[in-house]
């Protein structure tokens, strides 16, 4: 039996949780999330000059795979990826909460995106022929500490 | 005649599985009463990780996000709370886990940096400038002096402090010699240019 929520319970965060319901990906694959640094840290293959190493997250969308690297800038990050399989087109696009961006994807699958807020993304990816697919959230973080 | 008030039969708070197979057609209705069910839960447990407030936000968020993703796919919607549970310590943690590969730094280093910032034209100039005093050394006619000098110019780790290296009159006699030679290099070329 459920009873009402304790109303001395910590509420925040409720605007968000009510925001993120929306139906209109329930038929789109869901990739699968090979390995995340930000889970399981290795040595870092590279630092930038502060000594901040990228995430490097890798996804298999069903025979193609999608590298990821999120590099921090400041209080903002960059995203470097690559599609890698057997296609003609891809589209990839960002998916914020609330928004979309779509990105350029070079001939060799190599797309980037820049100036992105902290805070949960996921990408969706897009081959004719295909289902849509699209990676789990995760969350990227604020470089600079507490805000 | 007057009627007593009366109120039909209380409906029974919906179940969690019932919960999500509403909001998998679409009812937010009852996402909401999903939220509000399990939102102190899921704070809770993001409370716990003693994540910055940004970050706890974030992690809380991706929580809501990815149970919206995965609402058609959950095995066992009655085991809503435990599935729950299980994603806000991925997200909490996965939060944790970045901000532990963020290495502190010296601010000192930090502004070394950003006064010399380490663009390919300045490395390739610095290297072309040390590539030319080698040179320059290696031109002198004494091999004392060609020891001296590159004894005097050991930046290596361990290498003592140069005060302690060569005698104030070495010193200059070296950089008298070193000054002819670069001289001598950078005059014919600037000719031809």
């Amino acid at each position: 039996m459920w009873n009402d929520p304790d109303p001395t319970e910590d509420r925040s965060g409720r605007a968000a949780a009510l925001a993120a319901f929306d139906r209109s990906l329930d038929r789109a694959r869901q990739a699968r999330t090979i390995s995340d640094t930000a889970l399981a840290p290795g040595p870092a293959v590279h630092r930038d000059h502060r000594g901040a190493a990228p995430t490097t997250l890798l996804f298999d969308l069903g025979g193609v795979r999608l590298d990821l690297q999120i590099h921090p800038r400041g209080d903002h990050h960059s995203l470097s990826g690559l599609v890698g399989g057997e296609f003609d087109h891809v589209d990839v696009h960002v998916r914020r909460s609330g928004s979309t961006l779509r990105l350029f994807v070079g001939v060799d699958g190599r797309f980037e995106a820049h100036d992105l807020a902290p805070g949960p993304l996921s990408l969706a990816v897009e081959i004719p022929g295909r289902p849509l697919a699209v990676t789990d959230w995760f969350t990227v973080s604020t470089a600079t500490g507490d805000r | 005649m007057s009627v007593p008030a009366t109120t039909g039969p209380e409906r029974a708070p919906r179940s969690d599985a019932e919960l999500v197979l509403s909001a998998c057609h679409g009812d937010a209705d009852a996402w909401e009463a999903i939220v509000d069910r399990h939102l102190g839960m899921v704070n809770r447990i993001a409370r716990s990780y003693g994540l910055p407030r940004q970050d706890h936000e974030d992690a809380v968020q991706t929580v809501w996000l990815r149970l919206n993703q995965n609402l058609p796919r959950l095995h066992s919607p009655h085991l809503l709370a435990a599935w729950l549970s299980r994603a806000a310590h991925t997200a909490c943690g996965r939060q944790r886990q970045h901000r532990r590969r963020l290495l502190p730094v010296d601010p000192l280093t930090l502004a070394e940096h950003l006064h010399h910032p380490t663009d390919p034209e300045h490395e390739y100039l610095l290297k072309e400038r040390h590539a030319e005093l080698h040179r320059a050394i290696g031109e002198l006619t004494d091999p004392v002096d060609r020891r001296v000098a590159r004894h005097y110019l050991d930046d290596s780790p361990d290498a003592r402090p140069i005060s302690h290296r060569t005698t104030p009159n070495q010193r200059r006699h070296l950089l008298r010699q070193l000054r002819r030679s670069l001289r001598a290099t950078r005059e014919p070329n600037e000719r031809r240019a």
